[in-house]
């Protein structure tokens, strides 16, 4: 253990005093991830909030009541069924629903004079932030104008007093089920980890070789330290780099650009395998030459198709369906997906199982080709 | 002396790499406590010869054992061993004691032996006062004494030294050669590979050359320049001044005829034969063979 432990704290050291490479590794994908999190933020910002509108009432001060909401300006409806619209709401594609419950119209038609207020349930991911409640203060206001709008065509009649409340909004938490990201940064920071993770495997790769131009890896390699500690150390390394790097980025992003984790553990896991498949690449790549400028050059070219097919540029889902098929060659579509699903994909274990085992067959086909590549040539 | 008290012992060892053949059937036998100098031109085999003790290439035929053990080697034997490669093998960024750290911890010194060790090796090539600077700044001549000082570390019972003087100032030359030396006298075994000749003069008590994959010559320094060294050269300037070079077996006979036939002899200068010549020789035969 102690002999991993100097072979790891060597890497890790090397990697430390080489400002460029963290530079490539955490501040460059950082600085992609919020120059495009803001220009997307910005681009994609709808004006008016846009919600379902469940109408179980079904009379004319309802419906009065719905298109009065609609002409407020601030809210895109979309009527719906119930079903219909929990449906959307836990699919996230709309951030509210609000059900306009039975009586509505008789009780708004009776106000003040009704026993009970007319109500409305609204049913709201808690991450909306402000939106619930701007939704809540657009409905009462538009039950008032609605009311405003019965008394200027007559009198109020009636008896018995009862609610000054014209509306009663019953809100509803929804724990959303979420296909979208919150915001852009949910998008950019998955990038980020992923131009993170590729620049470390780029650098490790040049490292790799240059330690056997070097014959550093010679010196290591005619120790008594088994060959196999030696390549594991390189791939813990790999694999450590990745898991602080990535771990630096989530940190900035839940910080700094609210992005939230829906299962840390399985970003976890994610990351470890991310790290393993990519540890696995590093050590096939860096087998591949006995120059380490042109191998590095080499990693940073695969690494950019990576990128470019794996969504670390494009997002996968804004890309044709012929170019999603294609992107699934690259390890680095697999990275994106694994680390959304913990983060506003949902995912279950099942539903992460093919990202993950991908990316561990593909760490597991680098590191066979690596150690045979590098036990051919008398380095490994 | 039996085969397991043998230093090395190559026999008909061959390693080919594709169609190339870097080491033909090679034979040889080292005993322990000498200081072997290795000489060979650019591709001639010296580093393969030494990848294969080192355990770095499994040979294509024959067999070769190291300090009794037959390749390839346990974790014992090579634990046995200390190795300087022809590159400077040593990590720039770090300092000179955190290299020497990484390849103490390769050789399971941990802690305090540790940190014994690697003061001892970096005085043993006066490096003491630089430990703690990054390779990347220290000087061509410190580097090459660091690289030494990596393969001393674990006072190895064989040394295998891989043209350790390459491109150094002289001190710092003298200062890897008065290690080897030490090293010797304190019954370690060096195998030196060189590409300059002299130093195999001065430092080593046998030496090898090899050619093309081929042993070319082997034994004591002083049994292969009376073999293979060619007459000594006889020089002087005659009352005219011009230099007259004279090749003889024998250079006080040569004089004293040239005395006899009436010639002034100015600036008599007579230069026995040396490694060079060995080499030369036996190079230039090996070409014409």
């Amino acid at each position: 253990m102690l002999r991993l432990w100097f072979l790891v704290r060597k890497d890790l050291l090397l990697l430390k005093r080489d400002p460029s490479a963290l530079a490539m590794i955490v501040l460059i994908p950082l600085l992609l991830a919020t120059l495009f999190g803001v220009v997307n933020s910005h681009a994609g910002r709808p004006s008016a909030m846009k919600i379902y509108v469940v109408d179980k009432d079904g009379s004319a001060q309802s419906a009065t009541f719905i298109e009065r909401l609609e002409k407020s300006g601030k809210l895109k409806i979309t009527v719906a069924e119930r079903d219909t619209a929990m449906q959307g709401l836990r699919l996230a594609r709309r951030t509210a629903a609000l059900v306009i419950l039975p009586d509505f119209g008789a009780r708004l038609a009776r106000f003040p004079l009704a026993a009970n207020s007319a109500a409305v349930e609204l049913h709201v991911d808690p991450r909306s932030g402000q939106g619930a409640g701007m939704l809540i203060g657009v409905a009462i206001q538009t039950a008032l104008e609605v009311i405003e709008g019965r008394f200027a065509a007559s009198s109020a009649s009636g008896q018995g007093a009862a609610s000054l409340q014209p509306l009663e909004v019953i809100t509803r938490p929804f724990k959303v089920q979420r296909a979208l990201p919150a915001n852009a940064f949910e998008i950019t920071i998955p990038q980020a980890a992923l131009w993170s993770i590729l620049s470390a495997v780029a650098i490790m790769s040049g490292g790799l070789t240059a330690e056997r131009s070097q014959q550093t890896l010679l010196r290591l390699r005619v120790s008594p330290t088994p060959p196999a500690l030696i390549l594991g150390a390189r791939i813990l390394s790999c694999v450590v780099t990745i898991m602080i790097s990535v771990a630096v980025i989530m940190l900035v992003g839940v910080l700094c650009f609210g992005v939230t984790l829906s299962d840390p553990g399985l970003l976890l896991l994610a990351v470890i395998c991310c790290g393993f498949c990519f540890a696995g690449l590093m050590l096939a790549i860096g087998s591949m030459g006995r120059d380490p400028g042109s191998v590095t050059g080499f990693a940073w070219g695969l690494m950019v198709i990576f990128a470019l097919l794996g969504g670390g540029m494009i997002p996968q889902f804004l890309m044709p369906d012929w170019l999603k098929l294609i992107g699934g060659i690259s390890p680095g579509k697999w990275v994106v997906l694994s680390i959304e699903g913990a983060i506003w994909r949902d995912f279950t274990l099942v539903e992460a199982a093919l990202p993950l085992a991908v990316l561990i067959v593909v760490g597991a086909l680098g590191t066979a080709i690596g150690v045979h590549r590098l036990r051919r040539s008398g380095s490994g | 002396m039996s085969d397991a008290d043998s230093l090395l012992i190559f026999h008909r060892v061959s390693k080919h790499y594709g169609s190339v053949v870097a080491l033909d059937e090679f034979s040889m036998r080292v005993e322990p406590g000498r200081i072997l100098g290795v000489l060979g031109r650019n591709g001639a085999g010296k580093s393969t010869m030494m990848g294969l003790i080192v355990g770095q290439f499994a040979p294509s035929g024959g067999t070769l054992k190291v300090l009794g053990q037959q390749a390839p080697l346990s974790a014992e034997t090579r634990r046995r061993i200390g190795f300087a490669p022809q590159r400077l093998a040593l990590y720039e960024a770090l300092t000179a004691r955190e290299n020497l750290e990484v390849f103490a911890a390769a050789y399971g010194l941990f802690g305090r032996a540790a940190r014994r060790a690697i003061e001892r090796a970096l005085d043993l090539v006066d490096l003491s006062a630089v430990a703690s600077r990054q390779v990347r700044h220290c000087s061509g001549g410190m580097r090459r004494r660091l690289n030494l000082a990596a393969a001393l570390l674990h006072d190895a019972d064989l040394i295998l030294l891989d043209e350790p003087t390459a491109g150094v100032d002289i001190q710092s030359r003298e200062k890897i050669l008065e290690v080897v030396r030490d090293s010797a006298a304190r019954g370690r075994s060096v195998i030196y590979a060189t590409h300059y000749i002299e130093e195999i003069q001065t430092v080593c008590d046998e030496a090898l050359i090899i050619e093309r994959g081929r042993r070319l010559a082997f034994g004591a320094v002083g049994e292969l320049v009376k073999a293979h060294g060619g007459n000594s050269l006889v020089r002087y300037r005659d009352a005219g001044g011009r230099w007259i070079t004279l090749k003889a077996d024998n250079p006080r006979a040569a004089i004293e005829q040239a005395i006899a036939a009436g010639q002034e002899l100015a600036h008599l200068e007579v230069r026995p034969p040396q490694m060079e010549d060995v080499f030369r020789n036996l190079v230039k035969g090996a070409a014409r063979a």
